[in-house]
This record gives structure tokens, C-alpha cells and sequence, in this order.
């Protein structure tokens, strides 16, 4: 390997780890603090106000991605090669990367209740959504309301996107294949979540394995929905559509949830809770993608190392 | 594009304004972590009805929404600065001599409110979660919490409405002009004011009761999220079509840049 490459690589693996260790110890601490303060509730026994207040955590990738640039000396450009891709362009049809981040989450969402019917991870209630005290006609509103939210409240998934998408990715993807850096990438994103996952933030506590099947069923999550979020950030050259998925996702956008009542608690079997519907969909528009991925133009200036000899140019 | 938007950062000192912006949320943090249960403990309780309530909350929970309107009372400020500097350096004219179009100095106005405002309305949301996470957890105070982030939502959307009507005004009639106008509206807004509450019937405001709003909300809360889904997509869709009638307008415009 050439000289230059092999410092280069050296430069990115010291800054990722520099990133991680930003990433994960201020955030991990601060979920080990809110947990503390609230006499170590799990996330069901929490009010939805401190569990929004334990989310904030959530802003921890991207402010370790400024802490990372300012110890490491990069900067922090907003957009260009090596930048933070915070900008936003719509020419050359990367609109259809930004609708695409608008609708993927629908879509998976649909799909995951549709295959829980299908394997038996859930059941059609057609009163279910009853149980939270809705009115029928706003379970029809759920995929409008989400992606309303989603694109106006972005700035919480953007905490995380503009972390892992905005700087951890591309590092991995200069350091090891697409393949290998996807994998890690979707592990330690998983992992980052493990503190809140072990409360049962993201399956709940009534399940097999608690909560290390969880942390691997995370894990997992994690990697397929890695694709297509990186998948979104390498072909628009912007974190914001990752942001916007995101955040589009974790609002819920699927009618099915007012009808479908999942399978929960004893009953669930090992291989239900690890294939849920939702993780095969999300599996199967990750696999699509991964397909697509060299035939989709990527805006490859954002990720490219700006070199010293650049500089000099 | 991101140079216009740096000189237009510069022209509404976003340097200083960001650094309100920092100290009003340490201020936040600060105040509601020393008058916070974990720190005041019996000492910030009151007994109400026979009801032992936590004191301090109910005092520190309206910061957000106080904070909120405050910097949104700076918004129209920033609005006008930012057309007002360009006319008063005769910066359009040196931008005349690079590569900028029209369209682009008209996009960079819209932009930059947009993202102002995005940035404002996330700071809300943090605020008051902030707020909200540390308090006393009463389902009153879950209420009073979710009708501040309404209402910032109603606030936000409404100031992307105002930056909608005023931004093509300001762009094509001139910030001087726009300034009387929008001085003599809060004048006559001001006197309608004082003229109520001399002569007008404040009985309403004391019959004003928050059990029967949030028994109100609970009744409609389809039209509300109906309303809370609706309004923000159909002020966009206004905001996008006000974009494009000023960048329409601005390029058939003659003597931009000597003004």
C-alpha cells in the first residue's frame, strides 16, 4: 500500500476512534443519569416527558461529530469533500432521494404489520386502536401526521444521522469495503443503543432472551437500516435524508398499527421476536438497494478525504 | 448560495443571536435544575386543595413558551435586516458583478428564514422537554408540557405564514416601505388592544379555565392533529409558491442593484 494511503488510513481509523469515544461515553452516561434519577424505571413505567428527556441522548452522535472535528483539527465545513453534508441539492434528480426518505417508511411499516399478519406476530383488531383512546378516523391520519413530524421535528434523528451518516460512514466505507463497513457500522450503531434497549425502549422486557436477544435483534436492525440510510446519504451527498427517514420511522407511519395487535410476552417465540415483520421488510428494501447501488449516481464529492496536497492546489 | 447565506448571517449579527440562544438554554438548564425536586425536595412543596404540590414547576414549565416568543419576537426583526443591509450597503449592486442571479438572491432570503426558523422551533422542543423531563411527574404538568409544544408549533407555523406574505414585500417594495406599513398594523393592533381593555369585557379572560380547555382538546382531538398535520404542509406549499411568484417578480424587476 502507498505511503500516503497507509497514513491517510491511519488518520481516519484515530479520528473514528476519537468520534466513538465521543459518541459513546457522554451518551451512555447521560441514559445511566436520567435512569438514576427516575429510581431505575424501565422505559414502559417512564411518563412520555422523561422518556423524551432520556431521548435527548439522541443528539450525542452529532455533537461528538463537532467535538471529533474540532480536537481532530478538520473543521467543520457544511458541505463539499470531507464536509459534514448539511447541504441540500435537489438537481441531477436527487429529489427522488429525498422523496424516497419521505415514503420508504411508510411503506416498510405497512409491509413489516402486513408480514406479522402473515406470519402470525400479530393479530387483525379491528378495535384495537381503541385501547389508546383514539378516535378511528386518526389512525387514517397516522402516515401524514408522521411525515409531518418526521420532516419538521427532524432535528432528533438528525442528532443521530448527523453522527453516524454524517461521519462515521464514510470513514468505515474509506477504511473497508461496503460490505464490512456496513456490518460494523449497523453493529455499533446497535450497540450505542444497548443501554436503552436493556430497559425496553425498543422490544419492551416481555420477551425471549431479554435484553441480550434485544441487543442483538438491534444489532441486526441496525445493519439493514444502515443500508438504506447510507444508501440515502452516499447518493444525495446530504445527511438530511437519512435525518428525515429517520425520524419518519420512528413516528409510526403504518395504518396497520391501529389494527394489528402484536404478539407479545411468553407466547412469543424465539424466532417470531427475531424476524419480526418489520425487520424482514426493512431486509428486503436494504436488499433491494444494495442491488441498486452501483447503478444510482452517488454524489461522491462529500465523502472524499480532502487531502494536504488539495489543500495546496 | 452558502456565501449569500454566510452575508446574510453576518447581517443579522447571527453570531450574537446565537449566543442569546446559548445562554437563554443554559439559563433554562440552570433554573430548572436548582428548582427541581431532586434539588429543593420538601422545601418547593405547597399543599392546594389538599392536593401537595411541587411549586417551583409551575413557574419554571412557562420558560419555554416565554423563551419561545421571545425569539420569535426577533424573527420579523431578522426578516427586515437582512433586505434592509443589502439596501443600505448597495450590496446588490457588487453582487450584480457575480455570478448570482436574481432567482438565487431571492431563494437565499427564503432559505434562511426557513432554516432560522427550523432551528428556533427544534430549540422550543428541546426547551421544553428539558422542562418537562425534570418536573414533578403530574398528569397536569404532562398537560400543560404538550399545550406549549402545540402552541410553538401554531407559533412556528404561523411566523412561516408571516415570512410568506412580508418576504415578497420586502424584496419588492423595499424594507422602508414595509416598515411603515408594518409599523401602523401594530399601532392599530396596539390601540385595538388598549380600547378592549378600557371599555371591553375582561370577565372572559378570568372564565378562562384550563381543565375545560384540555377537556376541549380531548373532545377534538382529531381536528386538532387534523389541524397540527394540515397547517404546516399547506404553509409550506404557501411558502414554496411565495418563493417562486417573488422569484418572478424580482427578475422582471428593473434597478435591483442600485438599490
Amino acid at each position: 500500500m502507498a505511503p500516503e494511503k497507509n497514513a491517510s488510513r491511519k488518520e481516519d481509523l484515530k479520528r473514528l476512534l476519537i468520534y466513538l469515544l465521543f459518541a459513546f461515553v457522554p451518551v451512555w452516561l447521560w441514559f445511566l443519569a436520567i435512569r438514576a434519577l427516575t429510581g431505575g424505571q424501565l422505559w414502559n413505567d417512564m411518563s412520555d416527558m422523561v422518556q423524551s428527556l432520556m431521548a435527548l441522548g439522541m443528539l450525542g452522535p452529532v455533537l461528538a461529530h463537532v467535538a471529533t472535528r474540532l480536537v481532530t483539527k478538520e473543521g467543520c465545513p457544511l458541505t463539499g469533500r470531507d464536509s459534514m453534508m448539511l447541504g441540500i441539492d435537489l438537481k441531477n434528480r436527487k429529489w427522488i432521494i429525498f422523496l424516497l426518505a419521505i415514503f420508504l417508511p411508510w411503506l416498510y411499516s405497512e409491509m413489516g404489520n402486513a408480514l406479522d399478519l402473515l406470519l402470525g406476530n400479530g393479530v387483525f383488531d379491528p378495535e384495537y386502536y381503541l385501547e389508546y383512546g383514539m378516535d378511528k378516523r386518526t389512525v387514517f391520519l397516522f402516515p401524514l401526521a408522521a411525515i409531518t413530524s418526521g420532516v419538521i421535528a427532524s432535528f432528533a434523528a438528525f442528532g443521530e444521522e448527523g453522527g453516524w451518516r454524517g461521519y462515521m460512514m464514510p470513514r468505515l466505507l474509506r477504511l473497508m469495503g461496503r460490505t464490512p463497513a456496513l456490518i460494523l457500522g449497523g453493529v455499533i450503531w446497535g450497540l450505542w443503543h444497548a443501554p436503552l434497549t436493556a430497559i425496553g425502549h425498543n422490544f419492551g422486557t416481555d420477551y425471549p432472551g431479554f435484553p441480550w436477544l434485544g441487543i442483538l435483534k438491534m444489532c441486526i436492525l441496525c445493519i439493514f437500516l444502515g443500508v438504506i440510510l447510507t444508501f440515502l446519504t452516499e447518493k444525495s451527498g446530504s445527511v438530511w435524508p437519512a435525518a428525515i427517514l429517520h425520524a419518519v420511522g420512528n413516528a409510526g407511519p403504518s395504518i396497520l398499527n391501529g389494527f394489528v395487535r402484536p404478539e407479545e410476552g411468553a407466547e412469543q417465540g424465539l424466532f417470531s421476536f427475531l424476524f419480526s415483520g418489520r425487520l424482514i421488510s426493512i431486509l428486503l428494501i436494504a436488499a433491494v438497494l444494495l442491488i441498486l447501488w452501483n447503478r444510482v449516481p452517488d454524489a461522491k464529492e462529500a465523502s472524499k478525504p480532502v487531502r494536504e496536497t488539495d489543500r495546496a492546489a | 448560495m452558502k456565501g449569500l447565506l454566510y452575508k446574510d448571517f453576518v447581517a443579522i449579527r447571527g453570531k450574537r443571536f446565537c449566543a442569546i440562544l446559548l445562554v437563554l438554554t443554559a439559563v433554562m438548564f440552570l433554573t430548572r435544575i436548582i428548582f427541581s425536586d431532586f434539588v429543593l425536595g420538601n422545601a418547593g412543596y405547597v399543599t392546594i386543595d389538599e392536593e401537595r404540590v411541587f411549586l417551583p414547576d409551575y413557574i419554571v414549565l412557562y420558560f419555554p413558551a416565554f423563551f419561545s416568543f421571545l425569539v420569535a419576537g426577533f424573527f420579523p426583526k431578522y426578516l427586515m435586516e437582512s433586505v434592509r443591509c443589502d439596501e443600505q450597503s448597495r450590496r446588490r449592486g457588487y453582487l450584480a458583478s457575480l455570478p448570482v442571479s436574481k432567482r438565487e438572491y431571492v431563494a437565499s432570503k427564503y432559505v434562511l428564514m426557513g432554516i432560522l426558523l427550523y432551528v428556533l422551533y427544534s430549540l422550543s422542543m428541546v426547551w421544553s422537554i428539558c422542562v418537562g423531563g425534570l418536573a414533578v411527574q403530574t398528569d397536569r404538568i404532562r398537560d400543560v408540557i404538550h399545550l406549549i409544544e402545540y402552541m410553538s408549533l401554531v407559533l412556528f407555523v404561523f411566523l412561516l405564514f408571516a415570512a410568506a406574505i412580508e418576504l415578497p414585500l420586502l424584496l419588492l417594495l423595499g424594507a422602508e416601505k414595509v416598515h411603515m406599513v408594518e409599523v401602523g398594523f401594530f399601532l392599530t393592533l396596539g390601540l385595538l388592544v388598549t380600547w378592549y381593555a378600557l371599555f371591553g369585557d375582561l370577565d372572559i379572560i378570568s372564565r378562562l379555565d384550563f381543565d375545560r380547555i384540555m377537556d376541549a382538546a380531548e373532545r377534538h382531538s382529531f381536528e386538532l392533529m387534523a389541524i397540527g398535520t394540515g397547517s404546516p404542509i399547506l404553509v409550506l406549499v404557501l411558502y414554496y409558491l411565495s418563493f417562486r411568484l417573488t422569484a418572478a417578480l424580482y427578475e422582471r424587476k428593473e434597478d435591483v442593484y442600485g438599490s
